[in-house]
């Protein structure tokens, strides 16, 4: 750019000294401005959609509301009656056992994913068939298995026509047995992500280091204990947390559809709870108390699975 | 995985719960309702337009009902030729979770179908609309039950829905397998140990006494509405609904006696805790597979289905013996939701179906009896149908026990009895359980 003598009256040189400086400073205004900017919409959606709503069902957790009617503030009764609601304990309970079988849920995937990581034979078809239930809606896996799980269904037909009969149960309505049956349901329904995510994981692994081991002289097992699992960690971290989550949150259609939380109320849990509350019982303020305390519990143990796996690292 | 993408990953999951805990919450403003005006008048075809939308429980659930839906909506659109018709049918389990969900939207159909009484119509009344403005002193006059849609189940008073069809329970014997155990074909027990003896014969005689299913625990459900009225009043029943008579009580266990009688005698299918009613356990019945049956007295597990597969002679029928009172009540109601932007459109649906021409057209593609006094059964009807219009109408009827409790209560009598019955739960148990959620409901 050239200067002329008017521009040089008009204090064009003084201009020219400052301009690079301001440029840069707005470029770095620009700089640290376009990140919020960019976030923006999606911070919007945030609040609209997550933070409105959870203020909104948490000061519904203290009051009296029908889903009709204004909603009357009944300060900390819903907590006071759910601390002593049976039920809900129970359902809780439940879903502890559920997030107590952890380490299988863990140790299926991660297995299988090794397996697959060798490249046996027929892998690819593996894959893919291990995969196949997660794709499934949680309905079909629940009227399925409540179809094959019938005291004259399949399961009980193939296990007498190999002279097994006397291990035929009726698997759905035995309330120390229905439990474990869902369980195994649910780990057979989700354990094919866990090997996706183990498997891509493995494919990020550290090979020298795997081959310096197996100089050394380590056995498959010691690679597998010292060397793999240690650099899997943050990946099984990942992977607890989500199991801790959705045991939770995420198999409620399932129960549903399985077992209605029966029989009895041997396999009702607290989401379970919680909708039975708030649609069928119309008790809005009572189930958010309950959402509320489930959000609690749920922080709670995933941060406990987080704290134990890294300080087992740690101990390591 | 670095500590600031674990961190995210844990958020993000965190949101998926927080969706979930966010669904309680939303908006809570208040329906208005609309005036009261004079008594209602005919609405007229010229007047009435839009599109409505059709809540129905029943409709592809129970087949011989789904059958009279279509002519039904068809025969509305002719006589209101700017209004147009879409039928919904929705779960009948899911049905009470889908109304609370609409009434908290505040947006949901133009017209519900209620169940009667406490168990639908009346848990609901703060969002429906009162329907006395728009009720004609005709159909006042010729329907029946109209207490099930009102508060304190009274005659009179503010009307939230209108009845339609006759209906209840009743037992079904198949008079070809009582004849084969020595039985009487006319069998007419006056006391339950007659209908005890009954089974054991069919019993000693090789064949299942009682057929069914009671994985949802609504067959238990059954016998205690049928027991409660050999042991109780109806004021006790609605002194039951209404707290006065505690689930603890006697009144409340006496009403178990025949299931109990009929259980301890071995008459009761030991796989019925695991076959569900309507989708297995009445077809045995039809299939001759059982000596008798609890089924209801019209549209599902009904004489029209057990006729066509075991002939109008071999279908026979008896109620609880020594019963005070026979439970009867419609099959439905219909309603207004205070949300319902096209009121009159929606009023015009419910009239023409409480109509007389409508309901006729019911009972002859649904099979579902009528409760219009103006309206009788044609001379062909099958015989059962005439006895269950007979028994409805010589004696003194109310609603069943089971329609005046809350269905929270309803539902988790539905999954304890079973466990009462099959020896995992005490009766003290069960009733203790019931009415902690009594309680609750209530406050």
């Amino acid at each position: 750019m050239s200067s002329s003598p008017e521009t040089h009256a008009l204090g064009g040189p003084a201009l020219d000294r400052r301009g690079p400086t301001a440029r840069i400073r707005l470029r770095r205004a620009v700089g640290r401005f376009t990140p919020w900017l960019l976030l923006a919409p999606a911070a919007a959606l945030l609040v609209w959609l997550l933070a409105y709503p959870l203020g909104d069902a948490v000061h519904l957790s203290f009051t009296n509301w029908d889903g009709f009617s204004a909603p009357k503030s009944i300060g900390l009764d819903n907590f006071t009656e759910l601390a002593h609601d049976k039920h809900f304990k129970e359902a809780l309970l439940h879903n502890l056992i559920i997030v107590a079988s952890l380490p299988i849920w863990i140790a299926i995937p991660y297995f299988i994913a090794w397996g697959l990581h060798t490249k046996v034979w027929g892998w690819r078809f593996f894959r893919f068939a291990f995969f196949l239930p997660a794709v499934f809606s949680p309905v079909v896996i629940g009227v399925y298995y409540g179809m094959v799980l019938k005291p004259d269904g399949p399961l009980n037909g193939l296990l007498r026509a190999i002279g097994l009969g006397g291990l035929a149960h009726e698997w759905l309505n035995q309330p120390g047995l229905t439990l474990g049956v869902v369980i195994a349901i649910i780990i057979w329904s989700t354990f094919g992500v866990g090997v996706l995510i183990f498997l891509s994981a493995l494919a990020n692994l550290d090979e020298e280091l795997v081959e310096a081991a197996h100089v050394d002289g380590a056995s498959r097992w010691q690679i597998q204990r010292h060397v793999v699992f240690w650099q899997l960690l943050p990946v099984i971290e990942f992977w607890a947390i989500i199991i801790v989550i959705a045991s939770f949150t995420a198999f409620f259609p399932l129960i549903y559809t399985l077992t209605q939380g029966g029989p009895g109320f041997s396999t009702y849990t607290a989401d379970y709870d919680l909708y039975q509350e708030a649609f069928a019982g119309g008790n809005m303020g009572y189930a958010s108390a309950i959402g509320v305390v489930l959000l609690i519990v749920i922080g709670l143990v995933a941060g406990l699975t987080v704290a134990l796996l890294r300080w087992r690292r740690r101990l390591a | 995985m670095s500590k600031r993408a674990r961190l995210g990953c844990m958020v993000a999951l965190l949101c998926g719960l927080l969706l979930a805990v966010s669904a309680c919450g939303g908006g809570s403003s208040g329906g208005g309702t609309e005036g009261g005006s004079a008594e209602g008048t005919p609405a007229k075809p010229s007047e009435v337009s839009g599109h409505l939308t059709v809540w129905d429980v029943f409709y592809k659930l129970f087949p011989e009902y789904t059958k009279a839906v279509k002519p039904l909506d068809e025969a509305f659109e002719k006589k209101f030729p700017n209004v147009t018709v879409e039928h919904v049918a929705q779960g009948f389990e899911q049905y009470p979770a889908l109304v609370q969900a609409a009434f908290t939207a505040r947006e949901g159909p133009d017209v519900m179908m209620m169940l009667p009484s406490y168990s639908g119509v009346l848990n609901y009344t703060a969002g429906l609309e009162e329907l006395n403005g728009k009720i004609t002193p005709e159909m006042k006059e010729q329907l029946s039950y109209w207490y099930t849609m009102t508060p304190g189940y009274e005659e009179e008073g503010p009307h939230y829905g209108v009845p339609i069809g006759s209906t209840e329970f009743i037992f079904y014997y198949n008079k070809k397998l009582f004849k084969k155990a020595g039985l009487p074909t006319t069998f007419e027990p006056k006391t339950w140990d007659e209908v005890r003896e009954a089974g054991e014969k069919l019993k000693a005689a090789g064949i299942q006494p009682f057929v069914g299913g009671d994985k949802e625990g609504y067959e238990d459900q059954w016998w205690w509405m049928l027991g409660w009225p050999t042991v109780n009043t109806k004021q006790q029943s609605i002194e039951l609904g209404e707290g006065e008579i505690p689930f603890t009580s006697e009144e409340f266990a006496k009403a178990w006696g025949p299931e109990e009688m009929m259980e301890k005698a071995g008459l009761l299918q030991k796989s019925r805790f695991t076959t569900p009613f309507f989708t297995e356990g009445y077809e045995q019945f039809s299939e001759g597979k059982g000596g008798m049956i609890l089924g209801g007295s019209t549209t599902t597990a009904y004489w029209g289905e057990f006729n066509k597969a075991l002939g109008e002679e071999n279908v026979g029928m008896f109620y609880s013996p020594g019963a005070e009172y026979v439970t009867a009540g419609p099959e439905f109601g219909w309603s207004i939701p205070k949300f319902a932007p096209n009121k009159a459109a929606s009023w015009a649906y419910i009239e023409f179906m409480a109509s007389k021409p409508a309901m006729e057209l019911l009972y002859e593609k649904g099979g579902l009896l009528p409760n219009r006094k103006d309206v009788k059964l044609p001379a062909d009807a099958p015989r059962q149908a005439k006895e269950v219009v007979e028994l409805y109408e010589n004696n003194e009827t109310f609603d069943d026990v089971a329609h005046l409790i809350p269905n929270t209560v309803a539902a988790q009598l539905s999954k304890e009895a079973p466990e009462y019955f099959q020896g995992r739960i005490s009766m003290e148990d069960m009733q203790k359980s019931l009415q902690e959620k009594f309680e609750k409901e209530k406050k």
